[in-house]
C-alpha cells in the first residue's frame, strides 16, 4: 500500500521523525503528492559540449550516438542551468527555541529551510544558507548540486538557538554577501525592533533581491492563553516579569496585533511577501508561498 | 449605637480574611515560563502595572466586603437611632416598673411611681403596629402583669395607669429572670428591656441566696437585649424610718409587770432630727408618744414597757408621724399572751423535803413564790415527775424539759428526746450522783451522734465539801445565758463554790459549744445545736448536793435566763414582711371551719390543709403592711389570733446606686442609663429606636457580588 506522504507536513508528524533530509524529503514528497500538475514540467538542461572519455568518468554520460559514428568515446557535458539561485536566512536566536507544545519555532523553521532547499534542488535550483542571531552563525554560498541538501540540512540539524536576534547589521551584511539578485528566504520570529527591520529588508531589496519572510511564531505567542500567575523568563537576554496573564492579555495582544500589522506594513511598503506561520500550522503553506514565489519569478 | 442580636456570629467576620489569604497563597503558587515574545508582555506590563495594581486591591477589598457583610448579616446587628433613615423592625418591650414603697416617695414635685408610669408611657409612644410588649410589676416579687407579649398597647396603657403602689421591697433579680425567660421565649429580633426603678441601693444590693445570681441575670438579661435603665428616684432624700420593732423577751406572760418593748428609729437622710414623736400603741391605744433625737445617718433605740392582762393575743404598734416617704413609718407587732408556759422538771431524786429533791431548788427559781423576797411573777408552770413517767409524757406541751440527775434513760425515751429536739424542743440537763454515766454515753452520746452534747466522764473534787472550784470570770462572754454575768458582774461566777463536779468531754463538733467553764478550765456548761432544737448540760447538781449555786441568788437569774433562752419564741412566725406567707399550724377542726382574715386590705376567706392528724393554715394576701385577724368559728366559740405584716426595712434606705457603681459591681452588665427629666422625656422616641440591618446587609452582599463578576469579567480576571 502506498504511504500518504501527506501526513508529513503535519508539524506533529513531522516532530517524530529525526533525521532532517528525510524530513525535508518527506515533506516535500508529501506536498507534491497533493498537486495536481508535477511542478518539475518544463525543465530541462541545454547540451553544452563534448569531451573525449577519461577513466573514471560516470559511463551513463557516454554519448553513444558519437561513439557510433566516431568509434571514440565522448562524454557528453551540459550547461546545468540554475534558473534561481535563492538564499535562506534562517534565525537561531534564543527566542527561536520557544516551544509552548511541541516543536520549537526554530525546529518548524529548520523544517521550512530544508524543505525549500530540497524542493529548490530538486528543480536545480541553486540554494545558499545563512544562520543568524546577533552574528551570522553560518553562510553557506549558493549551489544547486544535489549533494548540497545535506550540507543544508547537517548546519540546521547542527544549529542551537542563542543570541539575540539583531537584524540591521546583519541583513546589510548578507545583502553585501549575495551577489546575483534572486530569492532571499527569511525565516525568523522577528522579534527585533520594526525600524531595524524596515532598514534590513530595504537593504534587500534595493539589491533587487526578491524577499520572502516567513514569520515563524508559536501559537501561544499569538493568542497569549495563560491563566495563571507566571513568572516570565525573558529569553535574548530580556529581564523576567512576574505577572498576572489575564490581567495582561488584552494589551499583550494590542502589542502583539500591533507588531505584525507594521511588520505586515512594512513588507507591502517594499513588495516582499509576508507569511505568517505558527508551528501547529502545516508546512504546506510555507512550500506552495515559495511556489507561488518562485512562479511569479521565472515566469 | 451598632448592636447584634448574635454577636458570636461576628467571629465569622474571620473569614473575610479568606480573600487575602487566597491572594497571598496564590502569590507563592506560580508557573515559571521561558518567554520568548517578551517585548510584548514588557511594554503591556509597564503600561499596566498601576492599573493591575489597582483593580487588584479593588476586587480584594470587594471581596473582603461582601464576606464581612455576610458574616455582620449573621450576627443579625441593628442600629438603634437610626429609625428614620432606614426603617424600623419589629421591637419587643419588656417594661419593668418598680412599684417597691420606696417608689411613693413624695417630695416637692411627683413622686418616683408616678414618674415610671410616666416613663413607660412614654415608652409606648415610641411603639407602633407590630411591636409587642410585657409588663412586669417588681416589688418584694416580680409579678407579671401582661406576661405574653401583648400587641394591643391600649390595654398596656391601662394596665400601667393601674399600676398600684405596694408596700413591697425590690427584689430586683426575680423581675429580672423572669425577664430573661420572656426574652427567651421571644423570636423578635429587637429587644429592649425598661426597668422604671428609683435607682434605690438596697434593690441591687446581694441578699442571702440570690447573691452573686443578681449579675449572673443582669448579665444574661443585658445580653438577650438592649438594656435601658431608668433611674426615676431623687437625689439626696430624707427619710425617717422604724426599722425594728420587738418584744425583748420570747415568752409574755399575763400579768407580767412591763414587758419590755424596743423599737429602732433610723434616721436615713443627711440632716439630725430632733424631737421625733415616736407614738407606742397597744390593741390600737395610744400609750404614749416619747420623743426622740435621731442624727443623720443613725439609729436611735427606744423602749417601752406594758403588762398585759389578758392572755389572748394583742397588736402593738408604734408609729412616727409621716414623712415623704409614708409606708415605713409604723411598725406592727402581734404578740401571743400566755397564761402559763408549761415546763417539764424529770426528778431522778425526789424527796419529801423539797430541797432535797433534784428539782426542788429548779421549782423556786422557774416559778418563786410570791411571798418570797424576790418578787418576779414569771409565766413558767413547772410540772414534776418522776423519770419513769418521761415516757407517758407528751413533750411537745412543754416550752423545754429538764432532765435533774435522772439516774438513767433507756432507748426509746431517748428516741422520743431526739425526736422532740429534732422539732424544735429545748432539753436542759443537770447532773448528780445519780446519774449512770455508762447509761448516758450510750444513750445519749452516742459518740457525738446523739442529743448528749458531752461524753461524761466521770466525777471529779471532793465528796466532804473540803474544797471545791468556782466557774472561770468571763467578763466578755457575749452568749445571752450569761447575760446578767457580763463585765464586772462576771466576777460573782468566781464566787461560787463547786465541791464536785462532773468531767465532760465535748467532742470537737461544730455543733457543740462550750458556754462556760471551770476555773480548772474543765467545760462547765456545754451546749448543743440538734435538729430545730437545741440541749443545755450543766456538769452540776439542780440542788445543792456538788455545789452552793442553787442556794445563791445567782441562780435565780441563771435559771430565768436559762428558760428565757431555751423556752420557744412564741413571736416569731406571726410577724412577717411584706409578701412573706403566712403559715400556721392548726388543729384538725380548722379543716372544716370556716376561716376569715381581717387584714388592712379588706377581709378573705382562708383555706387549711390537712398535715398529718392535724392542718396547717396558709394565708399569702400579706401585700399591706399592718395587722391582721384571723378568725375561726370553733362551735360556738370564735378562735382569734393576730398576725402582723411590716414593710422591708431595707427598702426605707433611699440612698441611690450610680451608673458608675453599677458598672463596678456588675462588670457584665450592659445598659443605657437615663436619668433627670431631659433624658426621660420627649427625645426617647428617636434615640430609642432602632433597626434590624440583617436583610440591608445581605442585599448589600449581594450588589458587591455582582459588583465583583462585573469588575472580574471587566478586569480579565
Amino acid at each position: 500500500m502506498e504511504e500518504d506522504y501527506r501526513k508529513y507536513l503535519d508539524p506533529k508528524v513531522l516532530a517524530k521523525i529525526s533525521r532532517l533530509d528525510l524530513k525535508a524529503r518527506l515533506i516535500v514528497e508529501g506536498f507534491i503528492s497533493g498537486l495536481h500538475k508535477s511542478p518539475f514540467h518544463g525543465f530541462s538542461v541545454e547540451f553544452a559540449q563534448h569531451r573525449e572519455y577519461v577513466p573514471g568518468d560516470d559511463t551513463r554520460h557516454i554519448d553513444w550516438k558519437v561513439y557510433g559514428k566516431s568509434d571514440r568515446y565522448y562524454i557528453k557535458q551540459y550547461e546545468q542551468e540554475t534558473n534561481l539561485k535563492s538564499h535562506i536566512l534562517l534565525d537561531v536566536s534564543e527566542s527561536m527555541g520557544y516551544a509552548s507544545d511541541g516543536m520549537t519555532k526554530l525546529e518548524y523553521g529548520g523544517c521550512i529551510a530544508a524543505s525549500l532547499a530540497y524542493l529548490m534542488l530538486q528543480q536545480q535550483d541553486a540554494v545558499g544558507l545563512a544562520l543568524f542571531d546577533s552574528y551570522v552563525r553560518e553562510f553557506i554560498r549558493e549551489s544547486g548540486h544535489p549533494s548540497h541538501l545535506k550540507l543544508i540540512t547537517h548546519k540546521i540539524e547542527q544549529a542551537r538557538p542563542r543570541g539575540k536576534t539583531k537584524v540591521r547589521g546583519i541583513f546589510d551584511d548578507l545583502a553585501e554577501r549575495i551577489k546575483r539578485r534572486g530569492l532571499v528566504i527569511i525565516i525568523s520570529d522577528l522579534f527585533v525592533d520594526v525600524e531595524n527591520l524596515l532598514v534590513a529588508l530595504r537593504h534587500f531589496r534595493y539589491k533587487r533581491h526578491e524577499v520572502i519572510v516567513f514569520h515563524v511564531l508559536d501559537e501561544y505567542e499569538r493568542t497569549f492563553p495563560f491563566t495563571e500567575l507566571t513568572l516570565f523568563k525573558g529569553l535574548e537576554q530580556y529581564p523576567q516579569i512576574f505577572a498576572e496573564p489575564r490581567a495582561l492579555r488584552k494589551d499583550y495582544l494590542r502589542e502583539f496585533e500591533e507588531f505584525v500589522r507594521k511588520i505586515k506594513q512594512v513588507c507591502r511598503e517594499h513588495s516582499i511577501d509576508y507569511v505568517q506561520l505558527a508551528t501547529s500550522d502545516s508546512l504546506e503553506v510555507a512550500l506552495s508561498s515559495y511556489l507561488a514565489a518562485r512562479m511569479a519569478r521565472t515566469k | 449605637m451598632l448592636q447584634f442580636v448574635n454577636p458570636l456570629m461576628l467571629i465569622g467576620a474571620a473569614v473575610a480574611s479568606a480573600p487575602i489569604i487566597i491572594h497571598l497563597l496564590n502569590r507563592r503558587r506560580f508557573k515559571v515560563l521561558d518567554w520568548a515574545a517578551m517585548e510584548f508582555l514588557l511594554a503591556s506590563s509597564r503600561k499596566n502595572f498601576r492599573r493591575i495594581r489597582l483593580q487588584e486591591i479593588i476586587l480584594l477589598i470587594i471581596r473582603t466586603l461582601v464576606l464581612l457583610l455576610v458574616a455582620a448579616a449573621l450576627a443579625r446587628p441593628f442600629l438603634a437611632g437610626a429609625a428614620g433613615l432606614l426603617g424600623r423592625s419589629q421591637r419587643y418591650v419588656i417594661l419593668i416598673i418598680d412599684n417597691s414603697f420606696s417608689m411613693g416617695y413624695t417630695a416637692d414635685n411627683e413622686p418616683p411611681h408616678a414618674r415610671s408610669i410616666r416613663f413607660a408611657e412614654r415608652i409606648l409612644d415610641t411603639l407602633g403596629k407590630g411591636d409587642v410588649v410585657s409588663l412586669i410589676a417588681v416589688s418584694d416579687r416580680a409579678r407579671p402583669i401582661i406576661r405574653e407579649a401583648s400587641h394591643d398597647l391600649e390595654i398596656v396603657r391601662s394596665e400601667i395607669k393601674k399600676l398600684p403602689l405596694t408596700q413591697g421591697s425590690t427584689n430586683l433579680a426575680d423581675a429580672l429572670r423572669l425577664a430573661h425567660e420572656l426574652l427567651k421565649g421571644s423570636k423578635v429580633a429587637q429587644k429592649e428591656v425598661y426597668l422604671a426603678t428609683d435607682g434605690q441601693r438596697a434593690g441591687w444590693q446581694i441578699r442571702g441566696d440570690e447573691g452573686g445570681e443578681l449579675g449572673g441575670v443582669l448579665r444574661d438579661v443585658s445580653g438577650a437585649a438592649d438594656f435601658i435603665l431608668a433611674d426615676v428616684g431623687f437625689d439626696s432624700p430624707e427619710n425617717m424610718a422604724i426599722t425594728e420593732f420587738r418584744s425583748v423577751d420570747r415568752i409574755i406572760g399575763k400579768e407580767k409587770p412591763d414587758t419590755a418593748f424596743t423599737a429602732k428609729v433610723h434616721n436615713f437622710g443627711e440632716t439630725d432630727q430632733r424631737n421625733v414623736e415616736v407614738s407606742f400603741f397597744v390593741d390600737g391605744f395610744c400609750q404614749g408618744s416619747p420623743a426622740v433625737h435621731v442624727p443623720a445617718g443613725g439609729t436611735t433605740d427606744i423602749s417601752f414597757s406594758y403588762t398585759f392582762h389578758d392572755a389572748v393575743p394583742h397588736s402593738l404598734s408604734v408609729k412616727l408621724k409621716p414623712d415623704r416617704l409614708p409606708a415605713d413609718d409604723s411598725r406592727y407587732l402581734a404578740v401571743e399572751v400566755l397564761e402559763a408556759a408549761k415546763v417539764l422538771l424529770v426528778d431522778g431524786k425526789p424527796s419529801p423535803d423539797l430541797y432535797e429533791s433534784a428539782t426542788g431548788y429548779l421549782q423556786t427559781a422557774l416559778r418563786p413564790r410570791s411571798d418570797e423576797a424576790f418578787q418576779r411573777p414569771t409565766v413558767y408552770e413547772p410540772v414534776i415527775i418522776q423519770p419513769a413517767g418521761l415516757g407517758r409524757e407528751r413533750l411537745a406541751r412543754y416550752e423545754f424539759v429538764v432532765l435533774a440527775d435522772v439516774p438513767r434513760l433507756d432507748a426509746a425515751v431517748a428516741a422520743d428526746l431526739e425526736a422532740y429536739i429534732a422539732d424544735g424542743g429545748r432539753v436542759v440537763i443537770f447532773l448528780g450522783d445519780e446519774v449512770d454515766a455508762d447509761n448516758y454515753n450510750r444513750t445519749l452520746f452516742q459518740e457525738g451522734a446523739g442529743l448528749l452534747p458531752a461524753r461524761l466522764a466521770g466525777v471529779r473534787g471532793d465528796p466532804k465539801k473540803d474544797s471545791y472550784i468556782s466557774l472561770a470570770a468571763s467578763p466578755d462572754s457575749t452568749h445571752p445565758l450569761l447575760k446578767e454575768f457580763r463585765g464586772q458582774r462576771s466576777a460573782y461566777l468566781n464566787t461560787l463554790q463547786f465541791y464536785q463536779y462532773a468531767l465532760l468531754e465535748p467532742p470537737e463538733r461544730d455543733d457543740t459549744v462550750v458556754i462556760c467553764a471551770f476555773d480548772t478550765g474543765a467545760p462547765a456548761l456545754v451546749e448543743k445545736t440538734f435538729g430545730k432544737g437545741k440541749v443545755l448540760l450543766f456538769a452540776w447538781t439542780a440542788n445543792d448536793a456538788w455545789t452552793d449555786l442553787p442556794r445563791r441568788t445567782g441562780f435565780l437569774f441563771l435559771m430565768q435566763e436559762t428558760a428565757a433562752y431555751v423556752a420557744r419564741d412564741r413571736q416569731k412566725g406571726r410577724n412577717l414582711l411584706v409578701g412573706d406567707v403566712m403559715a400556721r399550724s392548726c388543729g384538725p377542726e380548722a379543716l372544716v371551719s370556716k376561716i376569715t382574715v381581717i387584714s388592712p386590705g379588706g377581709n378573705f376567706t382562708a383555706t387549711a390543709a390537712p398535715e398529718g392528724r392535724r392542718s396547717r393554715l396558709k394565708f399569702e394576701d400579706t401585700d399591706l403592711a399592718g395587722v391582721y385577724e384571723l378568725k375561726m368559728a370553733r362551735g360556738a366559740a370564735t378562735d382569734r389570733d393576730l398576725f402582723a405584716v411590716n414593710v422591708d426595712p431595707a427598702e426605707s434606705d433611699l440612698r441611690r446606686i450610680g451608673p458608675q457603681e453599677l458598672k463596678r459591681t456588675f462588670p457584665d452588665f450592659r445598659f443605657r442609663y437615663l436619668t433627670g427629666s431631659a433624658e426621660l422625656g420627649g427625645t426617647l422616641a428617636d434615640t430609642l429606636a432602632k433597626s434590624d440591618l440583617w436583610k440591608r446587609l445581605l442585599l448589600a452582599a449581594l450588589a458587591l457580588m455582582c459588583v465583583e463578576s462585573i469588575l472580574a469579567q471587566r478586569f480579565g480576571r
